[in-house]
């Protein structure tokens, strides 16, 4: 990837459309596959992590003929292009930081990425903007089963699919809803939240899953058992739960405008002032400022922006995409000042 | 009033689950007697910890009952004097383990010394070897007993394909390749129920299993129907659904 590929475009999940897209930023449902035979990542070495990408690489020859997919090897990337498929949820964490040959194919509307030789040696994901579960597994049943059709994976009629981690074994699925609950923090809510949402076994957690804490309003909410349900059991488990969060976080908005409006529309309002005319904007306040941005938008205070700007605000401004859109490695006080000026070039679009 | 701070904490675990209400009941006896020869001044108030409530440790500070007895820890702490605690049990030796052992919601304390601890099953070394190594244990829950670790020892084989011990899978708490589930089959039935409350895969399957997986699912939800049947006393009922099952079952 290099930085030619970042023009003015964000993935499809976050074109800000789709049900709910005020509050659910994207669905994303997430299969962990392994084949038999080879060590996983634990152990594995050079030589078993070539053998992985050639396999896989060669299934993926099963998908081309509807997908058109960039398939590309991280171990020969820039790191500031794995920075960029990070922080465009093509890749994981784990699979940027990694050694070795990895893969990471995407299709061009980038909500579908399959990555080879991650913690397990097959993670495909599905991810949709707004909240489109279904649709986002529907799409999934058919590339799993195409490549099941390409590869054996490891699997055990007791345990299910076998992954490297037990957090996953069974299903190996991961549903998770990026969610953006500004009121729910505002007002002091979000732990009763998050409580709720552990108690029945879901996950809490910040922008980039796992091990990550939230920033700016925006939490990942997802299941954390694989073992024991069926994968439309671990949908509804979401699906049952998502609709009170959002009426929460509804209802908090509507008490805000109802009785705080001056103090909401001048937090909105200082936000989107920074933001248009800061000079300096480190990540974090970035994110901060966003936040009340997004949602005077979708409370209606900020009428000349879209959400789609906004969340081309929010990707853009974030290290990666800033260093490779000077084409540079650049300080982190040069990112600050980078951030400020592409986040109020934006804002001067309309 | 002592308090012990971190290094107060105590585990009762160490007590095999099998012999527990004997020793319990063994050393209350004894204790019970002991303790109405010698009333003892010296009360510990362990700290617990809110991750693992039951840790154990060598005793930190002691009080010598023959120089101090009826005086209060702090003030001959004060006074710099040694202080050494006898064993509640034999009344012998410096106390070196602090037992806390809670049943049917009834917390009772004991301060043995090491080898009353170690006739009643509980190791010091063991103990401290087993905390060292927690990684993964913190995550999936309380540590083992004393029983199941030897059992874990004597029984530590490595997968034939990748090497990897279920020691070392416990430690880092990843697999080294698909095989080790079925190397360590016999003890992942009860890690799998407490990550994920079950340790059956109800899910899909690979197009060459999915036949078989079909079936067994189905076979799953007619015992689940067949123990409702009986339970509702409609055994007309569950007849017919064990018919379906031993139908299922001969047809592989």
């Amino acid at each position: 990837m290099s930085s030619d590929r970042l023009e003015p475009y964000v993935g499809e999940w976050l074109a800000g459309e789709g049900v709910d897209s005020d509050l659910v930023i994207s669905s994303r449902v997430r299969l962990a596959r392994n084949l038999p035979g080879i060590p996983f990542s634990t152990l594995a070495d050079d030589s078993h992590r070539a053998q992985v990408a050639d396999l896989i690489g060669n299934a993926l020859d099963g998908l081309r003929p509807g997908l058109n997919l960039t398939c590309k090897n991280l171990d020969e990337m820039d790191p500031i292009d794995r920075q960029v498929l990070l922080e465009r949820h093509l890749v994981s964490r784990e699979l940027a930081s990694g050694t070795g040959p990895r893969l990471v194919a995407f299709d061009e509307s980038e909500a579908i990425s399959l990555m080879g030789n991650e913690e397990d040696h097959l993670r495909i994901q599905v991810v949709k903007s707004g909240y489109r579960l279904e649709e986002a597994w529907e799409q999934m049943d058919q590339l799993e089963r195409t490549l099941d059709g390409q590869l054996q994976f490891a699997f055990d009629q007791q345990y299910g699919y076998l992954t490297a981690c037990p957090t996953n074994t069974g299903t190996g699925m991961r549903v998770s809803v990026m969610l953006h609950l500004p009121a729910l923090v505002i007002t002091g809510q979000i732990e009763e939240v998050t409580r709720a949402a552990t108690k029945i076994h879901l996950a809490v957690r910040g922008l980039f899953g796992e091990g990550t804490e939230a920033q700016g309003d925006f939490f990942q909410i997802s299941n954390q058992r694989t073992l024991g349900l069926s994968e439309e059991e671990i949908l509804s488990g979401i699906a049952s739960v998502l609709p009170n969060i959002l009426s929460y976080e509804r209802k908090l908005r509507k008490e805000l405008i109802e009785r705080k409006r001056e103090w909401i529309e001048d937090r909105i309002g200082r936000s989107f002032g920074t933001l248009s005319h800061a000079k300096v904007i480190t990540s974090q306040e970035g994110l901060e400022h966003l936040s009340m941005v997004r949602l005077g938008v979708c409370m209606g205070i900020l009428e000349n922006l879209s959400l789609e700007q906004v969340n081309r605000m929010f990707l853009f401004s974030q290290p990666g995409h800033l260093q490779a859109n000077e084409g540079k490695k650049m300080s982190s006080d040069e990112r600050d000042w980078k951030r400020a000026a592409v986040l109020a070039s934006i804002l001067q679009e309309n | 009033m002592n308090r012990c701070g971190t290094s107060g904490r105590v585990l009762s675990k160490a007590i095999s689950r099998g012999n527990r209400p004997a020793i319990r009941d063994g050393l209350q006896a004894e204790i019970g007697r002991k303790r109405q020869k010698k009333a003892q001044s010296c009360r510990f108030t362990p700290v617990y910890s809110s991750f693992c409530p039951r840790l154990l440790e060598p005793a930190p500070v002691t009080v010598d009952y023959s120089n101090s007895r009826g005086r209060s820890h702090t003030s001959a702490s004060k006074k710099g004097i040694k202080l050494t605690m006898l064993c509640e049990k034999c009344q012998q030796n410096e106390v070196a383990v602090h037992l806390t052992d809670i049943a049917a919601g009834i917390k009772k304390k004991y301060q043995l010394c090491k080898k009353c601890a170690e006739d009643h099953g509980v190791s010091i070394q063991a103990q401290l070897k087993k905390h060292k190594q927690f990684t993964l244990t913190e995550f999936y829950g309380s540590p083992q007993s004393q029983s199941h670790q030897d059992k874990d020892q004597a029984t530590d084989s490595a997968c034939s394909q990748c090497g990897m011990s279920y020691s070392l899978f416990r430690k880092e708490g990843k697999f080294g390749c698909s095989h080790d589930y079925q190397t360590f089959r016999s003890d992942l039935d009860e890690l799998m129920n407490k990550i994920h409350a079950s340790s059956q895969h109800r899910g899909r399957a690979p197009g060459r299993f999915r036949q078989q997986v079909s079936r067994q699912v189905q076979l799953d939800h007619l015992r689940e129907e067949l123990t409702q049947a009986v339970s509702d006393e409609q055994f007309e009922e569950a007849a017919k659904i064990r018919d379906q099952m031993r139908l299922l079952e001969s047809h592989p």
